[in-house]
């Protein structure tokens, strides 16, 4: 065992040696190493540097994205309000049915539900079953936007019938228009995304729609709000829609339409009728009806009788879809602003202003008419013809609405003229009224200067073979009420913010003089005898001087199957006369009645609309002492007649009643038999002792009001009162004097006299 | 001297010479080891917290399991550190065949999802068998290249062999399916046959092979056809189903919208539900993404440092056994490092590998810790040139 330590450990060691890695290992080895190291990892940090510093904006926008949840806030849609701050259009809050079927138990009925529902909400039976039957689904609509009471129904019934979990109400707007049909083809109305599709809503879209805002939140993966470390909150506020205030005054409006529709409905119009009523001084519309029109509420349905009878005789054919489709487009058509039409005989008003304002006539003027007036190589018929006006002067022309006169003046204005007072009236621009649809008379609808040979002169003087829309003949009219000038009209008053801060004021836009004052006036007191005695007499209105003109034009291009034309008849005009503050403008396409014209059928409808409208606007009317002892009834005597005989017979004689007491006969009337007391006064009938120690008032003192404030104050009052003065007809007298002292007791209905003074004799 | 030693010792002394050593462990190589550890266990922590918070209703729930298994892992570091690696030389064979035996068996217990990787445990939850198979392939082919390595330049004694073991074990993960297991143990196994001698063209026509295998299970048999889809066109796949995608997507998201510096330690926004199971396999998009490309490139360059140490280790082991095992275990954490990084940046398809310290798994963690042990352990037998 004696080896050599020194030996030993150098064959261990060479045995060790030999144990080792071989030098190919250590190569194969450090080739794996740099593979591993520089190939693999640098590969890793290549791709690391491209995802992290190249693509890194990239990245990061798609990370965001789906980090940040953004939702819309949707503004409020700005309202509609007329004159005096009533709410034409707003939006109201309705709901959205939503139902998951998914949640619907076993054990529930789907057939019961289905019935039960499908007539609760007025749906398709078969549609809900089979949503109710979608039993993968979670989210079937079964009806958008249900308002308040039928979603309080429906909540009812969900709980009587246990469905929790099954139905969910959405929020949703809508637009509402509480009125109805009311201003409806002005207002337009809004789509399913209450987007505005129609008038002033799809004009004023944009600023009535306000801008969506956003709330942008950071979400983790399930929709959560991250915690607060992370959390990121951003509003951007919607900006709730502007609110538009409308010049229209919803009362006046509703003036119009009312009578606008009756004088529909009395006359069969088949292409509908327009009304316009327009303050004189600004341009400001402050009714403009069109009838038929439609409810802005409902939209697509057709309202018209007419439409609706002509679209029953196509149901079934072909032609029934596009004249659904055309019988909706029409009611929606703003006639008064979209459709023109031949203005006939209430142009000669502007072919007198032109004339006079020229010089050429004068008042005093005489024009004869022979049945016929030869222009050129035409013979052109007074309407009266074969008989004939004979010699007039220009009122009574104008009274006459005498054609041969109206061309002899027309001749004389000649061409040039014609064409620039035809112009200057607006006739061949649009009025730049704030709507949509404004239609362009400028393509071709009158004649130009050189066009206007002696017959096109000639006719164009009697207000024929040439077009304007309704807007812009009650803008004309306006120009001679106003004192002359043609005024640019409007529909929008004001433009709030969501505040209700004043964005915008339509100012009083004037386009030019189109003819001096003096002349303004000359016309108007020309117009308001053509009223108060000529073809116009029928919109004539006690108490205020109407001027205006009638007119009917023949509708040449279409005849109806009798051979005869269609006509339009219309009346246009303002009042008062001698201060003139509203213009109004009616028109009737297409009468069916027997009596077609103007005067007949137009002006009654002015009148009734003016009647309501001036003194709703505080107009004083100014009766003139015929027009007093037409106001004034003399009371019946009843005393002693049974209350139905009594009140019979006041009501015969004009004059209203209220009776006191509980007997059965009349034992006392005030005011007595055989008094005067204003048309429409009040008789106060006792029919007891008790009643007629009871029903006292205090006479209170009338000095200082108008005829008509003191009329008023009597009636609320429970007095009669009788109106007494030297001279009446001017207008602007006040109660000077009284027949009973201020403060004294009476029985009601007794009689005070006042007497009415001009206001600088008081003084 | 040393027989007639072993012969007088008591079972204690027997016992503590297991643990004998002349020199300390590479220091340097458990530095790095313990840096990446803490980095892994404090991002596992950041990138879990909202997962555990939804999901199992405790913010800390990853967190401490997983701190748990780091204490055990690094007390199996230590204990196999000071362990005489010579006696896996006896254990290469039956930890092979209880590796092979847990394969089969994970494919026929029963599974939920026709998925066949985990074998339940109790306490630990679960492990995969393709990790021990892995470790038992390293020492089996350390064992097997020490014995034959003058033969290894042959067909018959360097490559035969060793291809019938990588075919059992790649046979039987891929069943599992267990792509990226059986691409690891692959490229593990590929690794060890180079550099113990394998000769190099035979390794290369293999691969081909494999490829060629490969590419037709993909275009022909439509093998992992849904990953191979979202791989090589991400965007359309996430457009037509983004649930296909959606894993790798928001992992991109996470990693590119960190940017140069990141969001910030904790500031992840994609692991707020976002990125699926973001403490699994897919730990290092959170990381870039609250870390950014300087946090990511120091924890590379952290993983390059322990890689390089451990083939140091490897290079100044005593024998070709312990050379072989470091440079295994080493190529082990490189390789996984660089399929799980290029898994999570789209670079590979979307396979279930998970990042060394970093990701949540008990028993990897462990493992893994364990086997680093045995990388130490080598180091304290190294040959150094003054010796």
């Amino acid at each position: 065992m004696a080896t050599d330590p020194k030996r030993q450990s150098k064959k261990t060691a060479s045995a060790a040696a030999k144990n080792r890695p071989t030098r190919q290992m250590w190569t194969r080895a450090i080739f794996v190493l740099l593979g591993i190291v520089l190939l693999a990892f640098g590969a890793l940090l290549v791709q690391l540097v491209m995802l992290q510093i190249v693509q890194t904006d990239d990245w990061q926008r798609r990370a965001t994205e789906q980090q940040l949840s953004d939702n819309v806030i949707s503004p409020h849609r700005g309202t509609i309000y007329d004159a005096n701050m009533e709410v034409l259009a707003e939006r109201m809050q309705v709901w959205t049915v939503i139902m998951d079927p998914n949640n619907i138990d076993e054990e529930v009925n789907r057939e019961k539900l289905a019935d039960e529902l499908s007539s609760l909400l007025g749906v398709d039976r078969d549609k809900l079953y089979r949503q109710a039957c979608k039993t993968d689904s979670m989210y079937e609509v079964v009806k958008s936007k249900i308002e308040r009471p039928l979603a309080e129904e429906l909540i009812a019934w969900v709980e009587q019938n246990e469905l929790y979990g099954v139905f969910r109400l959405t929020t949703d707007y809508k637009r509402t228009y509480p009125y109805g049909s009311l201003l409806s083809s002005v207002l337009g109305f809004t789509g399913a995304e209450n987007t505005g599709l129609y008038g002033l809503e799809a004009e004023y879209n944009e600023l009535l729609e306000g801008e969506a805002g956003r709330i942008v939140t950071a979400q983790n993966g399930w929709g959560n709000d991250m915690p607060n470390l992370l959390s990121y909150e951003k509003t951007v506020d919607a900006e709730d829609g502007h609110s538009l205030v409308l010049s229209i005054d919803q009362t006046i409006q509703h003036f119009a339409e009312k009578h606008l529709e009756e004088a529909v409905a009395n006359t069969g119009a088949t292409n509908r009728a327009v009304a316009i009523v327009q303050d004189v001084n600004t341009g400001a519309i402050l009714a403009m009806a069109t009838k038929g029109d439609f409810d802005p509420n409902d939209p697509f349905t057709i309202t018209d009788p007419n439409e609706l009878t002509a679209l029953a005789e196509l149901a079934g054919t072909e032609e029934e879809d596009a004249a659904f489709e055309a019988a909706q487009i029409k009611q929606w058509t703003n006639k008064a602003v979209t459709e023109f039409y031949e203005p006939g005989s209430v142009f000669k008003m502007f072919t007198t202003a032109m004339a006079l304002e020229e010089g050429i006539i004068t008042e005093n003027s005489t024009f004869t008419c022979v049945g016929t007036q030869k222009v050129a190589d035409y013979n052109i018929d007074c309407h009266v013809s074969p008989m004939s006006h004979g010699t007039q002067v220009l009122g009574e022309a104008i009274s006459n609405s005498c054609n041969p006169a109206f061309i002899q003046i027309g001749t004389a204005v000649g061409r040039d003229l014609f064409y620039e007072y035809y112009t200057g009236f607006g006739f061949t621009e649009k009025t730049d009224i704030d709507m949509l649809g404004e239609f362009d008379v400028s393509e071709g609808f009158y004649h130009s200067r050189d066009e206007l040979n002696p017959v096109e002169l000639a006719t164009s003087s009697m207000g024929q073979t040439f077009k304007v829309t309704p807007l812009q003949m009650i803008t004309a009219v306006s120009a001679i009420a106003n004192g002359g000038q043609l005024l640019q009209p409007y529909v929008v008053q004001q433009v709030l913010d969501g505040d209700g801060n004043v964005v915008t004021n339509t100012p009083v836009t004037v386009k030019r003089q189109v003819i001096s004052e003096d002349t303004a006036s000359r016309v108007a007191r020309l117009l308001a005898d053509a009223v108060n005695s000529g073809g116009g007499r029928n919109a004539y209105v006690a108490g205020y001087r109407v001027a205006g003109k009638t007119g009917t034009s023949e509708k040449t291009e279409d005849r109806t199957e009798t051979g005869s034309n269609n006509v339009v008849a219309s009346f246009s005009g303002f009042a008062p006369a001698d201060d003139p503050q509203v213009a109004i403008l009616v028109m009737i396409d297409e009468p069916q009645c027997a009596n077609r014209y103007g005067g007949t059928i137009a002006a009654p409808v002015a009148k009734k609309i003016l009647e309501e409208t001036l003194p709703y606007l505080g107009v004083e009317p100014q009766y003139t002492a015929e027009e007093m002892a037409d106001l004034s009834r003399n009371t019946p005597p009843v005393e002693g007649k049974t209350i139905a005989e009594a009140e019979a017979a006041i009501h015969a004689a004009g004059l209203t009643v209220r009776v006191e007491g509980s007997g059965n006969t009349v034992i006392k009337q005030v005011p007595e038999a055989g008094q005067s007391i204003p048309a429409e006064g009040r008789v106060v009938l006792y029919t007891d002792q008790s009643s007629l120690q009871s029903q006292t008032t205090t006479v209170p003192d009338f000095t200082g009001y108008s005829v008509s404030g003191a009329s008023e104050v009597a009636a609320y009052y429970d007095l009669n009162i009788q109106l007494s003065g030297t001279n009446l007809e001017g207008g602007g007298a006040l109660a000077a004097s009284q027949s009973i002292a201020p403060g004294t007791e009476v029985p009601c209905g007794t009689i005070v006299r006042v007497e009415f003074l001009y206001e600088d004799t008081i003084e | 001297m040393a027989s007639s030693a072993a012969k007088t010792m008591s079972k204690w002394q027997k016992f503590k010479a297991l643990f004998y050593t002349k020199q300390g462990f590479d220091k340097p190589f458990l530095i790095v080891l313990l840096i990446l550890l803490t980095i892994g266990l404090a991002c596992m922590f950041s990138a879990s917290y909202v997962n555990a918070y939804y999901y199992q209703d405790d913010s800390y729930f990853f967190i401490n399991r997983q701190l748990i298994f780091a204490l055990i892992g690094v007390g199996a570091l230590l204990l196999l550190s000071a362990f005489d690696y010579h006696k896996f030389h006896a254990l290469a064979i039956p930890l092979f065949a209880v590796s092979v035996v847990l394969l089969i068996l994970v494919l026929i217990l029963p599974s939920d999802d026709g998925v066949s990787r985990w074998l339940p445990l109790p306490l630990i939850g679960g492990f995969q068998p393709s990790e021990v198979a892995k470790f038992a392939v390293v020492v089996l082919f350390a064992h097997m290249v020490s014995l034959n390595y003058q033969k290894m330049d042959t067909f018959k004694g360097g490559y035969l062999p060793f291809m019938a073991v990588l075919a059992v074990v790649c046979g039987l993960t891929l069943l599992e399916p267990h792509l990226s297991g059986t691409m690891l143990v692959f490229a593990l196994g590929f690794v060890m046959m180079y550099i113990g001698g394998t000769k190099p063209r035979w390794l290369f026509l293999t691969i081909l092979l494999a490829v060629a295998v490969v590419v037709f299970m993909i275009l022909v048999v439509g093998y992992e056809k849904d990953r191979i889809e979202v791989w090589l066109d991400l965007f359309n796949t996430y457009e037509r189903n983004p649930d296909q995608a959606w894993q790798t997507m928001q992992s991109l998201y996470a990693i590119g919208s960190g940017g140069l510096m990141g969001q910030g330690f904790g500031n992840s926004r994609q692991k707020h539900l976002f990125l699926p199971e973001p403490q699994n396999d897919f730990i290092f998009a959170i990381v870039c993404e609250e870390m950014g490309f300087i946090g990511a490139l120091i924890i590379i360059v952290l993983f390059a440092v322990l890689v390089w140490r451990g083939f140091v280790i490897a290079m100044h082991a005593p024998d070709k056994f312990g050379f072989m095992l470091a440079i295994g275990l080493t190529a082990q954490i490189g390789i996984q490092v660089a399929i799980n990084i290029a898994v999570v940046s789209n670079l590979l398809p979307n396979t279930g590998i998970s990042l060394p310290f970093f990701s949540y798994g008990g028993s990897s963690l462990v493992m893994l810790l364990a086997q680093m042990g045995i990388i130490l352990a080598v180091s304290r037998r190294r040959v150094t040139k003054t010796s």
